[in-house]
C-alpha cells in the first residue's frame, strides 16, 4: 500500500514514487496533484493501480497520474502510460471499455440571456430528439455496409451523409478518424451492437448540457477559440456505446492467453497486454481505432441533431450562425504518437484512460486556426459547478506526453451517492437554481450528483498551476440532459 | 436489497458485488441474481410468450467463465431491452457452464452496465462454499 511517506514532493503540484518502491516497477510514477487531492487519492486503490501500470513492458519515462485520478480497474482513471514501439505493449485496460468516450463543445453565437425564454421547450425538444438512456436505440438504423463506412471513416462518414460540415472535422481530434481502423478486426457481436446505437447519448455519466460562458480567464485564447463571455454553448459527452464495450470485452478475453505466450507477468488481469507489433495487439489496436471512429461519428450525428433542434425550436432572429464545433477530444484511447524521450524522438503508444490530450502550440496536430494558442482541452465538471475549457501547452508535451485530466473524478461510489442523495430532491434543487433537468432515471441522476465528484475547481487549478494546460473559460449549466 | 447470495459493495467509480454460493452452480446463479439487482429491473408487466435461451459456455478458467456468463446476460439484456431470469445453471470443472435463461415479463433495466471486468476477480473455495467479488464497468 502506498503512503504519503513513500512519495517525494517535486513541486507544489508534482509527486514522485521512485521505482524502488516495488521491485517490478520499470519506471517511477509521477502524480500531478495538490496535497489535498493527493490525500484523497490515498484513500482508494488508485495509487496501487498506478504502480501496477509502471510494470508494463516497454513503458517509458513515468507512469503518470492526472489531477483527477481515482480508482478504476487495471489502470486508474486519470492514468497515462506510454510504451515504446515496436515492442512495448498495448493494453485494452489502458483505454477502457468505453473506447473514445469523449467530449465535444459547440458554440452557438447566441447570448445565454436571449436563450433563457426558450430553454424549457428547447430542452424538451433536445431530450425527445436525441435518444438517451439505458440501451437506447437511435433514429439511425445502419446497414452492415453503412456500419463499415462508419468504422473506417469516423466523423467523415456522417459529414458525407449530410450530417455536418467539413469544418466540423478540422476542429475534431485527429479529424474524427484514426486511419489504422480495420472493421474486419471486430467481432460480429460488436458490429451487431453498433447497428442501432449511432446518434445516441447512452446513460450513466454521459450527458448533453447547455451552458453559459461565465468566466473568461484568457481573453486572447477565448477569442481564438471563438468563445465569448455570456454566450450559450453546448457540451456533448458520450462514447462508442455497446460496440466499443464489446471490442474491449473481446480484447481483454483474447489477451488473457497472450500474456503467457509473450512471457509477460501482470499484477492484475485487467492489465492484459501484448507487444504492439504482435498479432493480438494489432487486432485489438485496429479494432480500437474502428470503435474510436464510431464514437466520433456518434458525436457528429448528435451534433447534427442538436443543430436541427435549435433550428426548429428557436426563432430565426436568435440564430445568427449555425452551431459550430469548438473542439472534440477523446479521453479513453491509445494513440501512436511521436514524443521526445531522453532528448530523442520516439514513436510511442500513449494510453490515456480518463485523460485528455493537451497538445501545445508546437504540435502540428493542433488545428491551424488554434495552432498559436494550443489545442482546446475540454474538462466537464458536474451539473452544478460547471465545466472548463483550457488550452494545451508545450510544457505538457515534455511532462505528460501532452496529457492532462479529463474531468472532476469521482469521490463517492454510485452506491453511496444513491444512499446520500434522492434524485427527485436533486432535480428540484437544480431547478431552483434555474438549471433545467431532463433525466431518464432519477436514481441515475442521484448517482451523478455533484457531491459524488471532486471539486472541479481544485482539479483545474492544479492543471493550470502545474502548467499542463492553461485555463481559458468556465461555463455554467443552464440545462442538463442525462440518460 | 440484502440477499445471502450476493451483496452490493461500494466501489469508487463503478459497481461491485460480493457473491457467495454453496457450490459453483449456486455461485454462478447468485452472480446472475446480483447482476439483475444492479440493473435495477423495473416491475414486471405481463407480455406474450416467454423467450428462452439455452447457453453453453467453456473457458480456460472459472474466472473467465464468470466473465463470459455475466457478459452473455448483459448482451441478451441489451439485445432485448428486457431483463432475463436464470431458470437453471450448472457449472462443471474445469470451467464449463450450461444454463437456461428466460425473458418473461417486461422487466426493463433501469441502469446500463458496460461490461464485466476481471478486476480483482478470484473465485475462492472454502469450507462454506465459494466466494468472489465482481467489478462491473458502469
Amino acid at each position: 500500500m502506498v503512503t504519503k511517506h513513500d512519495l517525494q514532493r517535486k513541486s507544489p503540484w508534482e509527486w514522485e514514487l521512485p521505482s524502488s518502491f516495488r521491485s517490478d516497477m520499470r519506471v517511477p510514477a509521477r502524480i500531478y496533484m495538490s496535497e489535498p487531492l493527493l490525500e484523497a487519492a490515498l484513500g482508494d486503490k488508485a495509487l496501487e493501480q498506478l504502480v501496477n501500470t509502471a510494470t508494463l513492458p516497454g513503458i517509458v519515462q513515468h507512469a503518470l497520474a492526472m489531477p483527477d485520478m481515482h480508482q478504476g480497474y487495471g489502470f486508474p482513471i486519470g492514468g497515462v502510460v506510454a510504451t515504446a514501439l515496436p515492442d512495448g505493449v498495448i493494453s485494452p485496460g489502458g483505454v477502457g471499455y468505453d473506447i473514445n468516450c469523449g467530449v465535444r463543445l459547440l458554440r452557438t453565437g447566441i447570448a445565454a440571456e436571449a436563450l433563457l425564454p426558450h430553454m424549457d421547450s428547447l430542452m424538451t425538444a433536445l431530450y425527445e430528439n436525441i435518444a438517451s438512456g439505458v440501451g437506447a436505440s437511435g433514429a439511425l438504423r445502419l446497414s452492415k455496409a453503412q456500419l463499415e463506412g462508419v468504422l473506417h471513416q469516423g466523423a467523415a462518414w456522417a459529414i458525407a451523409e449530410g450530417l455536418g460540415v467539413a469544418e466540423d472535422l478540422v476542429c475534431t481530434e485527429d479529424n474524427g478518424r484514426l486511419d489504422d481502423a480495420d472493421a474486419g478486426a471486430l467481432s460480429s457481436r460488436a458490429k451487431e451492437r453498433g447497428l442501432t446505437q449511432l446518434g445516441t447519448l447512452g446513460s450513466g455519466n454521459h450527458f448533453l448540457e447547455i451552458d453559459r460562458v461565465d468566466d473568461v480567464y484568457n481573453t486572447a485564447i477565448a477569442e481564438t477559440y471563438g468563445i465569448r463571455a455570456g454566450e450559450a454553448v453546448v457540451w456533448i459527452h458520450c462514447g462508442s456505446r455497446g460496440l466499443g464495450h464489446q471490442v474491449c470485452t473481446d480484447a481483454v478475453r483474447q489477451m488473457q492467453s497472450a500474456v503467457g505466450k509473450y512471457g509477460i507477468e501482470i499484477p492484475d488481469r485487467e492489465l492484459v497486454c501484448a507487444p504492439f507489433s504482435s498479432r493480438e495487439a494489432q487486432a485489438y489496436y485496429r479494432a480500437m481505432c474502428a470503435a474510436a471512429n464510431y464514437a466520433w461519428a456518434n458525436r457528429q450525428v448528435i451534433t447534427h441533431l442538436v443543430r436541427q433542434t435549435f433550428e426548429r425550436e428557436l426563432p430565426a432572429s436568435l440564430r445568427s450562425m449555425p452551431l459550430a464545433v469548438v473542439y472534440d477530444v477523446c479521453h479513453n484511447i491509445a494513440k501512436v504518437e511521436e514524443h521526445a524521450v531522453g532528448g530523442k524522438r520516439q514513436r510511442l503508444c500513449v494510453h490515456r484512460k480518463g485523460a485528455t490530450r493537451a497538445f501545445g502550440p508546437s504540435r502540428p496536430e493542433v488545428p491551424a486556426p488554434y495552432r498559436h494558442a494550443g489545442q482546446p482541452v475540454l474538462i466537464p465538471g458536474n451539473m452544478q459547478a460547471g465545466s472548463y475549457v483550457l488550452a494545451g501547452t508545450d510544457f505538457a508535451l515534455d511532462a505528460t506526453f501532452g496529457s492532462t485530466c479529463h474531468g472532476a473524478g469521482r469521490t463517492l461510489s454510485r452506491h453511496a451517492a444513491r444512499r446520500r442523495v434522492r434524485g427527485s430532491d436533486l432535480k428540484a434543487r437544480l431547478e431552483s437554481e434555474r438549471i433545467l433537468v431532463r433525466a431518464g432515471s432519477l436514481s441515475g441522476l442521484a448517482e451523478e450528483a455533484p457531491v459524488a465528484y471532486k471539486d472541479v475547481d481544485d482539479v483545474v487549478e492544479v492543471t493550470h498551476e502545474s502548467g499542463l494546460a492553461t485555463r481559458v473559460v468556465r461555463t455554467m449549466p443552464l440545462g442538463v440532459i442525462k440518460g | 436489497m440484502r440477499n445471502l447470495g450476493f451483496r452490493e459493495l461500494a466501489h469508487p467509480a463503478d459497481l461491485a458485488l460480493q457473491v457467495r454460493g454453496r457450490d459453483l452452480s449456486s455461485l454462478f446463479l447468485n452472480a446472475a441474481q446480483g447482476l439483475l439487482h444492479l440493473l435495477h429491473a423495473s416491475a414486471a408487466e405481463p407480455v406474450g410468450e416467454p423467450n428462452d435461451v439455452e447457453l453453453s459456455l467453456q473457458a480456460g478458467d472459472l474466472e473467465t467463465l464468470m466473465v463470459d456468463w455475466l457478459g452473455e446476460i448483459l448482451y441478451l439484456t441489451e439485445r432485448e431491452g428486457r431483463c432475463w431470469q436464470v431458470q437453471s445453471v450448472g457449472v462443471e470443472r474445469p470451467a464449463s457452464l450450461r444454463a437456461h435463461v428466460r425473458c418473461a415479463g417486461d422487466r426493463r433495466p433501469q441502469r446500463a452496465i458496460k461490461a464485466v471486468t476481471y478486476a480483482g476477480l478470484s473465485i475462492v473455495e472454502s469450507a462454506a462454499g465459494f466466494e468472489t467479488v465482481i467489478v462491473f464497468d458502469a
